[in-house]
């Protein structure tokens, strides 16, 4: 587990240009119910050839950009510390539950794995 | 932002190391299949074809989210201060990816932001530079009717249907950027969250449309017949 422990700057200042990031700011319909549930496809049912030309390309080994399971925060208070007034931060609330990501520390990890209200998220940059 | 329980049941996410036109694929620690961070799908191993649900969520600056939410809490940064992202220097170069475009389009800047919008294979992109101009945009993408909302100061953006209770309104600035109003009730809506504020439609919602902040070129090569809004009209 060496790897996951990296510290993230350690990534090779030539690989860092090579990993892209989009912003994955996004939402959909706001069910009311917030229980997340995601619908799964049987594989026999998918037509392969729709991906077909979705050509993966690999640049990294897995994980060497490591993925935060175990979030810990802040308070608003005490974030304002360490984030500055004009850091993009990608924001959520479920249920009461508010919490705040700092972009440039998702440029590091790209995902994050929360739950967030009771909800099951994934935070990815 | 999307939702990791599929099924009823809990899965987690890893960085593969991989790339599809330049943007991110993800993949599960329980059956180690591959998800496209842009597309929301499964796109190799067994649960292809699989969709994550997008969830609602704001990109902005945090002393404005702040001030939105005192309540909220931050990501610990483990002591980091500061702002400084290891692609800054990516971002304000012209290169595009590392894998090169797959497709070459000029109509837009390689690293300009826009707001992308997929609806029944139709795909709208909503450059920032037009936002900046006209930050309430009502449109219809896919014979759906949205709108389209953008705040310069704090770049929160969010994309709403356009209908409620089986009537399509129009909206435009009030107070703005707190509210907008609709031109056919009066009603005032908080353009952040979408919630009806005053008038007579006050307590109606309205529901958030999947939508995509990204860079232009990551957009286009996902979606090469992209109608770019304001651009192309």
């Amino acid at each position: 587990m060496t790897k996951r422990q990296k510290p993230p700057f350690t990534i090779p200042a030539f690989w860092v240009g090579l990993i892209l990031l989009l912003a994955a700011c996004t939402s959909q319909s706001l069910p009311e119910n917030k229980t997340a549930t995601s619908q799964h496809i049987p594989a026999n049912t998918v037509n392969p050839e729709k991906y077909a030309d979705l050509r993966i390309v690999t640049l990294l080994p897995r994980d060497a950009i490591p993925a935060i399971d175990n979030p810990r925060f802040l308070t608003a208070d005490e974030a304002d510390e360490f984030y500055d007034p004009d850091e993009l931060v990608i924001g959520v609330t479920f249920n009461g539950d508010t919490r705040a990501y700092s972009v440039p520390l998702l440029s590091n990890h790209e995902i994050v794995n929360d739950e967030v209200g009771g909800v099951k998220i994934a935070v990815t940059w | 932002m999307y939702a990791r329980e599929i099924n009823g049941k809990e899965y987690t996410f890893g960085v593969s190391g991989k790339l599809i036109r330049n943007v991110l694929v993800m993949y599960d620690r329980q059956t180690e299949s591959y998800w496209s961070q842009l597309l929301g799908e499964a796109v190799e191993g067994e649960m292809i074809g699989t969709k994550l649900e997008f969830l609602p969520s704001w990109m902005m600056t945090w002393s404005e989210w702040k001030e939105k939410y005192p309540d909220t809490l931050a990501l610990d940064k483990g002591g980091r201060r500061g702002a400084r992202d290891v692609y800054d220097s990516y971002y304000r170069s012209g290169s595009a990816g590392v894998v090169g475009e797959t497709f070459s389009d000029d109509r837009l800047y390689t690293k300009e932001f826009v707001i992308g919008v997929e609806l029944n294979d139709k795909a709208v992109a909503y450059p920032f530079s037009v936002l900046n101009d006209e930050p309430v945009i009502n449109d219809s993408v896919g014979s759906h009717d949205i709108l389209v909302v953008f705040d310069v100061n704090s770049v929160a953006s969010a994309v709403f249907d356009r209908r409620v209770a089986d009537q399509v309104l129009t909206f435009e600035p009030a107070d703005f950027p707190a509210t907008i109003v609709d031109n056919e009730t009066g009603t005032v809506w908080d353009a952040f969250t979408g919630e009806a504020v005053a008038g007579p439609l006050t307590g109606n919602q309205l529901v958030r449309v999947k939508s995509t902040t990204s860079f232009w070129f990551g957009w286009k090569d996902f979606h090469p017949d992209t109608v770019v809004y304001g651009i192309d009209d």
